[in-house]
């Protein structure tokens, strides 16, 4: 029973999708229109690089194309007093530009005030110069490591009317711990060098480190 | 074999024992006799601990030049031995100069476990520039523990000690120039210093290269 109405629901349905199904007359028209339209573009599309390609390669061969140029000697001194130009004009502001890094670089060396210390070889030892500006003192001293803290023992001298005190001494490589003493009482740490971290004493004192020369033991 | 070591010790007993006398004797007529007797018991403890007596005494005869009192001048002696302890333990065995660095910027606020790891970055190669250099930077007011990475991290990157100096001297002139010492610090490290640096529980566990870097407000 239930397959006899299965067989004819199925035959139904078979039939409706057999029905043909009614369309307007110019249904085939419009879709021919429709697949005309959409080859155009197409080639449209297609045509477009090649085109793009060929103005490229135009310009290529007009700029590989050899020419004759003609200039009068009167326009050729104008390029080339151009070309001077440009070329002091540019020597001239790299110049500023590298006095003013040189300036710049220097300026924590220019604080003309601070005092300094050099070292240059001296047999084995390291002559290290130690730099004061004290215009107003009468004598300055350095006491450090190197000579027992001896505040007398290394004097430094006034080697310029602007007050400049300096005093060479001969060091083995090494780290010293120093102070200037002015006028026999007041004790300066060098403002250059680095101060030693700890302050025992309530006046700082400074570090120098004396490098061993390249090749030669400390 | 029993016998042979008896008389290293000994020999070493005999020749140092002059140079710690030789030693204190520099402090004759410096301090008087209360201080001269503690002193001597300091220094004779810091000989038994295998502490060379030469910076102990440097520091005792710096507070007599400055006038500080005995206690002051123990006290300080006996700060500078525990320093140089600390230095040690860190450093294992270390010359005369690397103690007294390392014990200077462990007094900074130096981990010992940094310094620790600069030995074992550079066994057996002296340490007292790049410690001179760590030093020098923390008197210059980087905090000690941006100083001490950036130092663990060029010795890492094994920089020679003409660039940890070179380093210094950049980083010296950018504060002098008015930049805040940790961002100089971190700003003049090599990339492949940085990279060390940066790299977070690579170097200790503490202040990032972000807190590191940024400006102090003024």
């Amino acid at each position: 029973m239930a397959n006899n109405m299965a067989d004819d629901l199925i035959g139904r349905v078979v039939e409706e999708l057999r029905r043909q199904v009614p369309t307007s007359a110019d249904f085939d028209a419009c879709v021919m229109a429709r697949v005309q339209d959409t080859r155009i573009r197409g080639e449209e599309v297609q045509d477009a690089s090649p085109a793009r390609l060929d103005w490229l390669a135009a310009a290529w061969s007009w700029l590989r194309r050899p020419r004759t140029l003609r200039v009068s000697p009167l326009g050729a001194l104008g390029v080339v007093a151009a070309a001077v130009l440009l070329l002091v004009a540019g020597r001239v502001l790299a110049g500023r530009t590298a006095a003013g890094s040189r300036a710049v670089a220097a300026a924590p060396a220019a604080r003309g005030t601070a005092p300094i210390t050099t070292a240059a070889s001296h047999g084995g030892l390291e002559m290290v110069r130690f730099v004061l500006l004290a215009p107003r003192a009468h004598s300055v001293a350095v006491a450090g490591d190197f000579n027992n803290w001896r505040v007398g023992r290394t004097m430094m001298r006034r080697s310029s009317a602007a007050g400049l005190w300096t005093v060479d001494v001969p060091l083995r490589p090494g780290r010293y711990t120093y102070t200037f003493v002015v006028d026999g009482t007041r004790w300066v740490p060098d403002p250059v060098a680095p101060r030693e971290i700890a302050d025992d004493f309530g006046a700082p004192s400074s570090v120098l480190a004396v490098p061993a020369r390249e090749g030669g033991g400390a | 074999m029993r016998y042979r070591l008896g008389a290293a010790l000994l020999g070493l007993v005999l020749v140092a024992a002059p140079l710690l006398a030789q030693q204190e004797a520099r402090l004759d007529g410096r301090v008087d006799a209360a201080t001269r007797a503690r002193l001597t018991v300091v220094l004779d403890s810091a000989h038994a601990a295998g502490l060379p007596a030469d910076p102990l005494v440097n520091k005792a005869l710096e507070g007599a030049s400055k006038g500080a009192t005995g206690d002051r001048i123990v006290a300080a002696v006996r700060r500078l031995a525990a320093d140089m302890t600390r230095a040690r333990t860190a450093l294992g065995a270390a010359s005369t100069a690397e103690l007294v660095a390392g014990a200077a910027a462990i007094h900074g606020g130096a981990d010992p476990a940094l310094l620790n790891r600069l030995r074992t970055q550079r066994p057996g190669a002296s340490l007292e520039v790049a410690l001179a250099v760590l030093t020098d930077l923390m008197a210059r007011g980087v905090p000690a523990d941006t100083a001490t990475r950036a130092v663990v991290a060029l010795v890492g990157t094994r920089a020679r000690d003409a660039e940890l100096v070179a380093f210094r001297r950049n980083v010296e002139e950018d504060i002098a120039l008015g930049a805040p010492a940790a961002a100089a610090t971190v700003v003049r490290l090599p990339a492949s210093a940085m990279i060390v640096f940066a790299q977070p529980g690579v170097i200790g566990s503490s202040p990032s290269l972000h807190q590191a870097a940024a400006p102090r407000r003024p």
